[in-house]
C-alpha cells in the first residue's frame, strides 16, 4: 500500500484497492482509445474507428462501477482524512476519464469525414500532439495509483505543451484553409480533433490537481499555465 | 495438529457425554432439593414441637371454690379496701385458710391439695376488684395445683388423674386461657409464673442495643467506607472489625463484666449493662452489613452527586446512605435478632437473678427471655416444662416480628424507586 | 477550499490548560496538555482508549480528587483563576464545570427531583415558584420538557436511556454552569437518542462551553468545532474539526481517525 500501514478492517483495503484497480482499467483503457483513435484517423482505418466508438461504452460501464464502489466505500466504511479524499478523487477522476474516452469517441468518428487522402500537413503533428496527451493521462494516473504528488506537478507542467501544439496546429490549420478554401471541411474537423487533445491535456491536469490533493490535503498551488485561455485567442 | 473442524457434535460420544451431563444436574438439582426438604422438616419438627408443648402453657387450669363470707367473714377492714394497702390487707386476712376449708368442705380430705398454694392470690384478686363479694357467698374459680394441672393437660400421676376426673364430673374445674403468663413476672409457682418481665428486659436490652449500635455502626461503615484513606491502618481496623464478629459472645460477657460491671460501676443485671454488651456484640454485624451495603451503591450515583457539586458530606447522606439503608437495615435487624436470642454474655453480667417484679427502667435490675428460658428449663418443678416451651413460643414469635420488621422496612425503602 | 465551522471566539479562552500533567501513582497518565476552550466552539476529544482523554477531561473539574494518588501539575484555570489553588472551592467549581457521564445515571429519585437537587444544595433559588421555573427551563434547554412534563414525579430511572442522558443534562444545566464536561454521552444510547443529544450540544453551543469526549469519530465530526487528538497521554494534535477529518497534520492522527491504529 503507498502509505504503509493497512487497516484494521482488510476489507477496506481490499476495497481500496478495487477502487484504484478499476481506475487503472478505465485509464488504461481511455489511454488506448486515444492513441488508437489517433491511429485510425492518420491510416484512416474505418475498422478500428468503429470498434473505439463501440468501446467507449465500456469505459461508460466502468465509471458507473467506480461510483458504486465509492458510494459502498461512503456509506459503508465512512472514510477520513487522506482515504477520504483519494475515494472523493477516485470518484471524480472516474467523470474524468469518462470524458477522455468521449474525446477518443469523438475522434474515431471523425475518421470517416476526413477522407484516405492526406493532403493536410497537420495531420502529420496530431499522433505526437496525441503522444503527449496520452502520456499527461498516463502520468497523471500513475501519480494516482502512487500517491506522487511530485509526478502530479510534473503532469501539469506538460499541460503548457499541448497548449502550445494546439495553438500551432491552430495557426498551421488557418492558415492552411485560407490558402486552399476546398479543404475547409476537412481542416475544420482536424481543428476539432487538435482542440479534443488539448482538452484531454486539460483533463490530465485536472486528474493531477485531484491526485496532488488527495496525496497533500491542499490544492495545487496555482501556477501559471500555458493553454487553457489563449487557446481561443485567435 | 489440525484438531479444529474435525468435532462431530452428532456422534455417539457426544451423545454420552450429553447424557451423562444431563444426569449430573439432574443429580445436583435432587441434592439441593433434598437439602431444603431436609432443613424444611427439621424447622417443622423444632416448631411442631416447641408449640405443641409450648401451646399448653399457655393454658391453666382452674378449680372453683365457693367461700360463704356471710358465714365465716374475713377478718378485715373494708376501708383498706379502698386505698393503696388494699393487697396487704387483704394478705393479712387469713384467705388462705378460708380457701382450704371451703376446698376440704366441697372435695374431701384432699380437697386442700387441689389447689395451688397460690391459689389465694386468685381470690385477693377478685376481691380486691369487687369489695361487694364480702357480703355474701361467691363462687371463685382459681388456680388448680400443678399436679391437677398436669392431669388435665394429660400428664401426671394416677392419683392427680382420678382426683381430675372427680373434679370434671363435679363441673368444678376448667382450663383457661393463661393471660397471666404474659403479664406477670418470675415465680416459684409455675402456675403465678408468667413471661412480662424477661419480655420487657429483652425489649429495654434491645433498646439499648439499638440506640447505641446502631448509629455508631453505621457512622463506622460510612466513615471507613466514604473518607478512610486506604492504608495499614484502616486495613487493620478493618481485619480487627471482621474479627470482632466472630469473636464467642461469651467473651463479649466478660468484657462486660470487667468494663462495664467492675470498672465503671454499673448497676448488676441492669438491661442499660446487657445493652451495652450486646452492643458490642452486634456493632461489628452491622458495620459489616453497612459497608457491604454502601459498597454496592453504585459509583455513577457518587458520581452524579458531585458531578453537580454535592459536598461529600451530602453525597453520603442525600444518596449514599438512602440507597443503602434497605441492606443496612436488614444486617442491622439479624444482628438484633442475634443479640435477642443472646443468652451467655447476659449470665455474665448477673441477669440470670431471680427477678419477680418487672424492670422499670434501664438500671431496673431485669432479665431477658432467653435466660428466662434458660432459667425455667433449670427448675425442678415439673409445671415449667410446658412454661419454658411457651417462652421459647414467644421467643421466637418476638424474633419472626423483628424479621417481620425487617422485610416491611427493607420493601418499602426499596419500592421507593 | 476547507469549510471552517469554527467560530473566530471575540470572547477570552473559558478554560485554559497550560502544560498539565497527571498521575496516578507512579504512572504518568497525561504530559503537557495545553488547550484552550471558548464558548463558541465545542470541543471533541478522541483518541483511542487509555490514552488520556477521559482522565484529562475529569482534571477540568477536579473529578480526579476523588481517585487515591492522582496528582495534577501544570495550570488550568477557569476565567483565568487556578481551579487547582487552594483557595478554589472544588465543590463550586463542580457546579461551574458540570458533567455527563458515560452512564446515564440519574439518581433513583424523581425527574423533578433529578433536577431540583443542584438548585437546592447551592441555594440557588428562593421558594417553591423559582425552583418549578428553574425546573422547567433546565428541561426545556435539555430538550425534555415536553417529554415529561406530565410526569414530574415519576422515578427518572423509568425513562428510557436517552431520555435518562438528557435529563442528566438538565441536571447540570440546573445548577447554571458555565462549562459543561461530557465523558462520552451517547456511548450508551442508540442512534437515534445519539442524535438527539447531538442537537441538544448543538442547541447548548454558544450558551456553555462544552467540551465532549468520544470514541465515535463521526461524532466528533458532526458536533465539535475543534478536535483534540489524544495518544499515549499526549495531545498530538489540535485543531479544527473539518482540518482534523480531511487534512490531519500529524500521521498518528490521521492514522487513527481512518482505522490504522494498531
Amino acid at each position: 500500500m503507498a502509505n504503509g500501514t493497512e487497516h484494521t478492517i482488510k476489507a477496506f483495503d481490499d476495497e481500496i484497492v478495487a477502487l484504484r484497480g478499476l481506475i487503472a482499467e478505465m485509464g488504461g483503457r481511455a489511454e488506448a482509445a486515444i492513441e488508437q483513435a489517433m491511429q485510425a484517423l492518420v491510416r484512416h482505418d474505418l475498422e478500428t474507428a468503429r470498434r473505439i466508438v463501440a468501446e467507449d461504452q465500456l469505459i461508460d460501464e466502468i465509471e458507473a462501477k467506480v461510483e458504486r464502489l465509492a458510494v459502498q466505500i461512503i456509506a459503508l466504511r465512512a472514510p477520513l482524512a487522506d482515504d477520504l479524499r483519494e475515494v472523493v478523487a477516485a470518484l471524480k477522476i472516474a467523470g474524468v476519464i469518462e470524458r477522455i474516452g468521449d474525446y477518443a469517441k469523438n475522434i474515431a468518428r471523425r475518421t470517416p469525414l476526413i477522407g484516405g487522402r492526406h493532403t493536410v500537413e497537420a495531420l502529420s503533428v496530431l499522433p505526437s500532439m496525441a503522444t503527449l496527451a496520452v502520456d499527461m493521462v498516463r502520468g497523471a494516473l500513475d501519480a494516482f495509483a502512487a500517491r506522487d504528488w511530485q509526478a502530479a506537478v510534473r503532469v501539469c507542467d506538460d499541460d503548457r505543451r499541448v497548449d502550445d501544439f494546439y495553438n500551432s496546429i491552430f495557426r498551421t490549420l488557418v492558415t492552411f484553409m485560407m490558402e486552399n478554401p476546398a479543404t475547409i471541411g476537412q481542416a475544420a474537423h482536424l481543428l476539432f480533433v487538435a482542440k479534443n487533445l488539448e482538452r484531454v491535456g486539460d483533463h490530465a491536469t485536472n486528474v493531477a490537481e485531484m491526485v496532488y490533493y488527495a496525496a497533500r490535503g491542499t490544492p495545487m498551488p496555482e501556477r501559471e499555465r500555458g493553454g487553457d485561455e489563449d487557446s481561443v485567442e485567435s | 495438529m489440525n484438531r479444529l473442524g474435525l468435532t462431530d457434535w452428532n456422534g455417539p460420544v457426544m451423545r454420552r457425554r450429553l447424557a451423562r451431563r444431563y444426569a449430573a444436574e439432574r443429580r445436583f438439582r435432587l441434592l439441593g432439593l433434598g437439602a431444603v426438604l431436609l432443613s424444611a422438616a427439621f424447622l417443622a419438627f423444632l416448631l411442631v414441637s416447641m408449640i405443641g408443648q409450648g401451646a399448653t402453657g399457655f393454658l391453666r387450669t382452674e378449680v372453683r371454690v365457693t367461700l360463704d363470707f356471710k358465714a365465716a367473714p374475713l377478718l378485715i377492714d373494708r376501708a383498706a379496701l379502698a386505698g393503696r394497702g388494699a393487697d396487704l390487707a387483704l394478705a393479712n386476712a387469713g384467705i388462705p385458710a378460708h380457701l382450704n376449708a371451703a376446698a376440704t368442705t366441697a372435695y374431701g380430705g384432699e380437697g386442700a391439695g387441689y389447689l395451688s398454694e397460690n391459689s389465694w392470690l386468685d381470690v385477693r384478686d377478685a376481691v380486691r376488684d369487687d369489695p361487694a363479694l364480702l357480703d355474701g357467698k361467691a363462687s371463685f374459680w382459681v388456680a388448680a395445683a400443678t399436679a391437677i394441672d398436669l392431669a388435665a393437660k394429660g400428664h401426671g400421676t394416677a392419683e392427680a388423674k382420678a382426683a381430675y376426673a372427680k373434679l370434671k364430673q363435679a363441673g368444678a374445674v376448667r382450663k383457661t386461657f393463661n393471660a397471666g403468663f404474659l403479664t406477670r413476672s418470675n415465680s416459684n409457682d409455675p402456675t403465678r409464673a408468667g413471661i412480662w418481665g424477661a419480655f420487657k428486659g429483652s425489649l429495654l436490652t434491645m433498646i439499648v442495643t439499638l440506640l447505641l449500635a446502631f448509629p455508631i455502626g453505621v457512622l463506622s461503615a460510612v466513615y471507613l467506607e466514604e473518607y478512610a484513606p486506604r492504608n495499614r491502618m484502616t486495613d487493620l481496623i478493618e481485619v480487627s472489625i471482621n474479627n470482632l464478629a466472630a469473636v464467642p459472645s461469651i467473651i463479649f460477657g466478660l468484657l462486660g463484666l470487667a468494663v462495664f460491671l467492675n470498672t465503671w460501676q454499673l448497676p448488676r443485671s441492669a438491661a442499660l449493662v446487657g445493652g451495652l454488651t450486646l452492643a458490642l456484640m452486634t456493632m461489628p454485624v452491622i458495620v459489616i452489613a453497612a459497608r457491604n451495603a454502601i459498597k454496592s451503591v453504585p459509583p455513577s450515583i457518587r458520581d452524579a452527586a458531585l458531578g453537580v457539586g454535592a459536598s461529600p458530606v451530602q453525597v453520603v447522606f442525600h444518596h449514599v446512605l438512602p440507597l443503602a439503608l434497605p441492606g443496612i437495615l436488614t444486617g442491622t435487624i439479624i444482628g438484633m435478632a442475634r443479640a435477642l436470642g443472646e443468652t451467655a454474655p447476659l449470665l455474665m453480667i448477673g441477669m440470670r437473678a431471680f427477678i419477680a417484679t418487672p424492670p422499670d427502667g434501664f438500671t431496673d435490675p431485669a432479665t431477658v427471655l432467653p435466660v428466662q428460658i434458660f432459667l425455667w428449663s433449670d427448675e425442678v418443678s415439673r409445671g415449667f416444662v410446658e412454661k419454658t416451651s411457651a417462652a421459647i413460643v414467644v421467643l421466637l414469635a418476638f424474633l419472626l416480628a423483628m424479621n417481620g420488621l425487617a422485610i416491611y422496612l427493607r420493601n418499602r425503602f426499596e419500592r421507593r424507586w | 477550499m476547507i469549510e471552517d465551522h469554527s467560530v473566530k471566539s471575540d470572547r477570552p479562552a473559558k478554560m485554559s490548560a497550560r502544560n498539565v500533567n497527571v498521575f496516578y501513582g507512579q504512572k504518568q497518565a497525561i504530559s503537557g496538555v495545553s488547550i484552550d476552550v471558548d464558548m463558541d466552539n465545542v470541543v471533541a476529544f478522541i483518541g483511542p482508549s487509555g490514552c488520556g482523554k477521559s482522565t484529562f477531561l475529569r482534571t477540568l473539574n477536579r473529578m480526579n480528587d476523588t481517585i487515591a494518588g492522582a496528582r495534577v501539575e501544570g495550570q488550568i484555570t477557569l476565567d483565568g483563576t487556578d481551579i487547582y489553588n487552594p483557595d478554589m472551592d472544588v465543590v463550586q467549581l463542580r457546579a461551574r464545570v458540570g458533567m455527563v457521564f458515560q452512564k446515564p445515571n440519574p439518581f433513583p429519585k424523581s425527574i423533578y427531583e433529578n433536577v431540583a437537587y443542584g438548585p437546592r444544595i447551592h441555594g440557588l433559588v428562593d421558594g417553591k415558584a423559582d425552583l418549578d421555573a428553574v425546573v422547567e427551563q433546565s428541561l426545556r434547554r435539555a430538550g425534555l420538557w415536553d417529554e415529561v412534563k406530565d410526569r414530574l414525579h415519576e422515578s427518572g430511572t423509568a425513562l428510557s436511556g436517552g431520555q435518562q442522558q438528557r435529563l442528566c443534562i438538565a441536571r447540570a444545566i440546573a445548577v447554571d454552569p458555565e462549562v459543561i464536561l461530557m465523558d462520552e454521552p451517547c456511548s450508551a444510547l442508540d442512534p437515534i437518542a445519539t442524535a438527539k443529544i447531538e442537537e441538544l450540544i448543538h442547541e447548548l453551543r454558544g450558551r456553555y462551553a462544552i467540551v465532549i469526549v468520544t470514541h465515535n469519530m463521526q461524532q466528533a465530526a458532526r458536533v465539535s468545532q475543534h478536535t483534540a487528538f489524544f495518544h499515549l497521554g499526549q495531545l498530538v494534535e489540535y485543531g479544527v474539526t473539518s482540518e482534523i477529518f480531511t487534512n490531519p497534520r500529524e500521521v498518528r492522527t490521521k492514522d487513527y481517525i481512518t482505522g490504522r491504529y494498531g
